[in-house]
């Protein structure tokens, strides 16, 4: 950095370190970031938790040997019930309560139809999920004995059931994981934002309004230097609120137990640092977007209003990025912010650099910067920054 | 010592300065004098380099501002018609921040900045943040801030707006020392009293244009009034014949 864009870097700094709300701002995202997370977390609990056994308790089960063997092999969990005839709940740990009749073997013996109560709790998505499998299970056993009975009298089952269909799921990661690396990579894309935010504003706008603007100006340095100082400052603000994000949702990670979370983190020495890479051009960019918006306005409450509505755009593209990837081209992914999301996921749920994205992303970063800081020094140039609103 | 020759400058269609020449020298203390909105302001911000002017040009020392702006800047000490300071720092840092633009650092700077404090009696205030400061105290900082490199010349706009008895009189030695060490100083107002207990060298302007030129008692007898306060209503009365008195 030039010595005059240097000597506006460590005023700024200074000067915007001594305000409590502008730190506040710049990194109370990155400390309650993390509990946002776990809220989220604890949210999608209830249907991630899709690694453990559906449960199934039955009534009279001694007499149904070949239906518990069955849903065994399904990978249900089967346990004995024997708290009587009236169910009102379904017991400890069970999902579904099977009320079989107590001469369940006579009556399979002597082919009778059986009629079983399938008690369930479908006052959540995995009550419901985990019901319906139950019953998809135990239709499945009738029509095995079905199938069994028809053999043994000489009728092809195929006559009775002539198409039969098995499901195969080809997705990569479930729904539930998906939104959670999403939700996980929009806020880590969002920190920058958040961080420069406040400074931005402050830096242009916020001098403008202080009529400071003019004596610094008349000083014998130029509008690019003083640019550049500031930019120094945006992004110091900004790459050091996304890296304390990162490292607090990271460390919030950590602490939930092994095996509960639908994602997997590859973060190591070969990851982390590509991490930072990635993440310290996209600071830099965000903080020249905010202060070329910031030199627009005339007044630091202008200003927190356009840079506010500028803060939607990145929620914006990770929402579509969420729930609208399939939907998107491939060339898509190598637009701003999408990019940049791409590349990240890649490299903390997947371990690997993509390459592509991760090139793309840079030279956006890199392009855009020079772009942009250059415009907003030709208006700092301009004769409406000597006057305030 | 600064020349204005002939500087034209419009925002849109208001034309707020036109034809606008007069040389401020050094060792002496040069007014523009007029009404509010007769293009003082505009005048100033053209001599130091904040406005692109649409005709003329301007030297500082010689260096055209247009051409060299950051040249010309280097030898100017500008106080604002604003004080624009920066709440959440220290007058010291206020100084030392304007002062190393200038090149001026460490031990130079340190000195630079005790000085300063000196002339301007602002020891008590000068380890506190300006934020809550008095308009005297804030006239001081960015007063101090002008001339804390010592430069040849030294722009004032409007500088004893809102001030009280004791800091006009200390604004007025300081510019008088000033002047003394053979520095130029040009300044603006509207305030007739001041204009005439202080200055060498009068510029009158209104509506844009400069209507009379000269010492204090030249432009007096030119008018053929018995003050200066008559004589500016007089020769500035004229303009509209944009013909220019010359004392």
């Amino acid at each position: 950095m030039n010595r005059m864009a240097f000597i506006v870097y460590r005023k700024e700094i200074t000067d915007m370190m001594r305000d409590r709300r502008m730190l506040i701002a710049a990194f109370s995202f990155a400390l309650l970031g993390p509990v946002f997370m776990g809220v989220i977390f604890m949210l999608t609990q209830d249907s991630e938790a899709e690694s453990r056994q559906t449960s199934l308790a039955i009534a009279n089960m001694n007499q149904a040997p070949g239906l518990v063997a069955f849903l065994e092999k399904a990978d249900i969990a089967v346990v004995p019930y024997s708290d009587g005839e009236a169910i009102a709940q379904l017991p400890e740990g069970a999902d579904a309560v099977l009320n079989l009749p107590a001469n369940y073997g006579v009556m399979l013996e002597e082919g009778r139809m059986i009629v079983g109560r399938l008690y369930v709790d479908e006052s959540s998505k995995a009550g419901i999920r985990r019901g319906r499998q139950l019953e998809r299970t135990i239709d499945g056993y009738s029509s095995y004995l079905a199938s069994m009975r028809l053999t043994a009298r000489g009728v092809p089952p195929a006559i009775v059931r002539p198409i039969v269909t098995s499901k195969f799921d080809l997705s990569k990661e479930s729904f539930v994981a998906q939104t959670m690396s999403g939700m996980f990579l929009m806020l880590v894309i969002m920190a920058p934002f958040i961080g420069g935010l406040a400074v931005a504003v402050d830096t242009l706008a916020g001098e403008r309004e202080r009529h400071s603007m003019q004596p610094l100006l008349a000083q014998p340095v130029s509008a690019a230097e003083v640019i550049l100082g500031k930019l120094a400052m945006v992004s110091t603000f900004s790459i050091a609120s996304t890296l304390l994000a990162l490292t607090t949702f990271l460390l919030a990670i950590s602490l939930v137990p092994a095996g509960t979370l639908p994602i997997a983190l590859y973060l190591n020495l070969y990851t982390v640092p590509f991490i930072v890479l990635q993440l310290i051009p996209f600071a830099v960019l965000i903080a020249a977007t905010q202060l070329f918006i910031s030199i627009q306005v005339k007044s630091f409450k202008e200003g927190q209003s356009y840079i506010s509505m500028f803060m939607m755009v990145p929620m914006f593209v990770a929402y579509v990025k969420i729930f609208g990837a399939g939907k998107l081209s491939e060339s898509a992914f190598y637009l701003p912010i999408l990019a940049e999301m791409e590349s990240l996921g890649s490299l903390i749920f997947g371990g690997e650099i993509s390459l592509s994205h991760m090139v793309s992303s840079f030279a956006v970063a890199v392009l855009g910067t020079v772009v942009l800081t250059k415009l907003t020094a030709k208006k700092l140039e301009s004769e409406v920054m000597l006057d305030a609103a | 010592m600064i020349i204005v020759n002939n500087i034209a400058k419009a925002y849109g269609d208001v034309q707020a300065v036109r034809d606008v020449s007069f040389q401020a020298d050094d060792a002496k203390i040069s007014t523009l004098l007029g009404a509010n909105g007769s293009g003082k302001t505009t005048t100033l911000r053209s001599i130091s380099g904040l406005l692109k002017i649409d005709g003329g040009g301007v030297t500082v020392d010689g260096i055209a501002v247009t051409e060299h702006p950051m040249q010309a800047q280097a030898r100017l000490g500008v106080f604002p018609d604003s004080f624009g300071l920066y709440p959440r720092l220290t007058t010291r840092e206020h100084l030392a921040y304007f002062a190393e633009f200038h090149g001026l650092t460490a031990a130079p700077l340190e000195a630079a900045i005790e000085d300063v404090c000196a002339k301007l009696n602002m020891a008590d205030i000068l380890d506190r943040r300006t934020e809550g400061f008095s308009q005297g105290q804030r006239m001081k900082v960015a007063l101090a801030r002008a001339i804390l490199h010592k430069p040849g010349n030294i722009v004032l706009d409007e500088p004893t707006r809102g001030l009280d008895v004791m800091n006009i009189r200390l604004l007025r030695r300081i510019l008088l020392d000033l002047r003394d060490a053979g520095h130029c100083v040009l300044l603006s107002s509207h305030v007739m009293a001041e204009v005439e207990a202080l200055s060498d060298h009068v510029v009158m302007m209104a509506d844009g244009v400069v209507c009379a030129d000269g010492t204090p008692s030249e432009l007096v007898a030119l008018a053929k009034q018995a003050n200066l306060e008559d004589a500016f209503v007089v020769l500035t009365g004229q303009q509209g014949s944009a013909k220019r008195n010359v004392a």
